[in-house]
């Protein structure tokens, strides 16, 4: 397989909006070829994670619509939809793409448009990942199992809610510093505490807000990134796995066991450890997932996650920041976008480009973009050249 | 080992299933959750508890829940009644029930 390059990424600001799904992926593509310095370039394939066009939207085909519209006819185009993960998914798509030798230049674009469905439906499609029979029946949703996992984690580690909400409260001050981020103001833990309750113990400031919003990347071999960027983001590691589909079902429903599976690929393909981790940004769809995927990705001891964001070690300036663009709950959660902005993200600071959020020194990244209810998983290291 | 019915095992892929079924006097509350923000097929109530339950032997379901002082390790036991309003059509499912303990 050859090595493959990020040589230009952008995205638009995560929010409300009311341009369509298809402008918001145009904005987001335009910026990422811009950057690239690639706008004569003829593109070999696009890639558009997304999840619910056809529900949200009644838009489908988006892919091939998308390379009309920024003029890349005749590329190939598809859409890659893995739920909540269709980002992290269409990054691995365009991935295995170039690395395959398939193709050399490659557009990943991830986004959604979800403001313009009312939230009750939203929160409707969004539950049609969870097990028809076992779980869907019975009118769970997405909170309903953040609630079960909060409850289930802090009886098991013997953790009090403060310290998970805690992640809302770094996340949020983080976001302040992100100008893309569909929230920039901070929040404090009284606040996050007192919020209201969406499944006890789960509160509103413990969930991520529906967004609108798309983000976009440009891929190509390693060793044609100089002619796009003196400062190339290689995709070092690449895993993806899955896991029992009802929760109920899972050995141990506190353990993500796809992510720890995921990582390990990832780790091993991209011969780092996760002490070698310097930045990471992780799916905080709620504030205990973070908590969560921090122990099975191996950055901290399971039941050690909230510690760590107790003592600092997750903030900017600890020790392993975690979500400096305020994750998922600031930053926002178009759902096939986020997996995309993730990778953005981690490629502005590995280039020294995050601005006010910039973790010094930072070499080595990490993405985990969750799938379903945490049973499809996908993980990325990236490293600066 | 106990699963889920599937079309193949999740270990050994065989399609050789035998039916089990755990003691449903032994269900145990391993977790729940209080759900406010409802999705459209729980229509008209204001809110919805939904419980993980473990039965000897390790066996475990997820279904609604009912019961007034809710408590991890409480004892359960399933019983069968209308979970969810399918478009004005009732849903019949596993609803979770405070069960005395022996006296």
């Amino acid at each position: 397989m050859r090595e493959v390059a990020v040589v230009g990424c952008g995205m638009t600001r995560f929010g409300r909006s009311e341009r369509s799904l298809v402008d918001l992926l145009v904005e987001a593509s335009l910026k990422a070829i811009s950057d690239a310095g690639a706008c004569e370039r003829d593109f070999d394939a696009v890639y558009v994670g997304n999840m619910c066009s056809g529900e949200f939207n009644m838009v489908t085909g988006v892919a091939a619509a998308l390379a009309d519209r920024v003029g890349l006819i005749p590329s190939a185009a598809d859409r890659v939809e893995n739920g909540p993960a269709s980002g992290g998914s269409a990054v691995k798509a365009g991935f295995l793409a170039v690395a395959s030798g398939l193709y050399d230049m490659v557009l990943v674009a991830g986004g959604e448009k979800m403001t313009s469905t009312p939230t009750g439906r939203v929160a409707d499609v969004i539950a049609t990942l969870t097990h028809p029979e076992r779980e869907y029946k019975y009118g769970a949703t997405l909170p309903s199992f953040g609630g079960l996992l909060m409850r289930m984690y802090m009886e098991k580690y013997g953790v009090k809610r403060e310290s998970i909400s805690l992640v809302a409260v770094k996340n949020h001050k983080n976001g302040a510093l992100n100008p893309y981020a569909h929230f920039q103001k901070e929040v404090t833990l009284e606040e996050v505490l007192r919020s209201p309750v969406i499944a006890d113990p789960l509160r509103l400031y413990d969930t991520c807000p529906i967004s609108d919003g798309a983000a976009a990347i440009v891929l190509c071999p390693a060793d044609a990134a100089k002619e796009f960027t003196d400062t190339p983001v290689l995709v070092k590691g690449v895993g993806q796995a899955t896991d029992v589909q009802s929760v109920a079902e899972r050995e141990d429903p506190t353990v993500l066991n796809a992510l720890r599976v995921a990582a390990e690929k990832a780790y091993a393909m991209a011969g780092v450890t996760p002490r070698d981790v310097d930045v990471a940004e992780l799916h905080d769809a709620f504030t205990i997932l973070e908590i969560v995927e921090s122990e099975d990705a191996g950055l901290f001891e399971k039941g050690e996650g909230a510690k760590a964001v107790e003592e600092g070690e997750t903030w900017i300036g600890g020790r392993i920041p975690v979500n400096p663009s305020g994750g998922l709950k600031a930053r926002g959660h178009p759902l096939g976008a986020t997996g995309v902005a993730q990778i953005v993200e981690l490629t502005w600071q590995l280039r020294g480009e995050a601005g006010r959020r910039q973790i010094d020194g930072a070499e080595t990244g990490l993405a985990v973009n969750f799938g379903g209810f945490g049973n499809s998983i996908v993980v990325h290291v990236l490293q600066r050249r | 080992m106990v699963q889920l019915p599937r079309a193949r095992c999740i270990r050994c892929k065989g399609k050789d299933f035998d039916e089990y079924y755990p003691d449903v006097e032994s269900g145990r509350l391993i977790s729940f959750t209080i759900l406010r923000a409802l999705p459209g097929r729980l229509r008209g109530r204001g809110e919805c508890a939904f419980g993980i339950v473990e039965f000897g032997g390790g066996v475990r379901g997820f279904g609604q829940l009912r019961g007034e002082n809710l408590r991890v390790g409480m004892r359960v036991k399933p019983v069968i009644d209308v979970v969810a309003d399918d478009d004005g059509k009732p849903v019949y499912g596993v609803v979770f029930v405070p069960r005395e303990d022996p006296a």
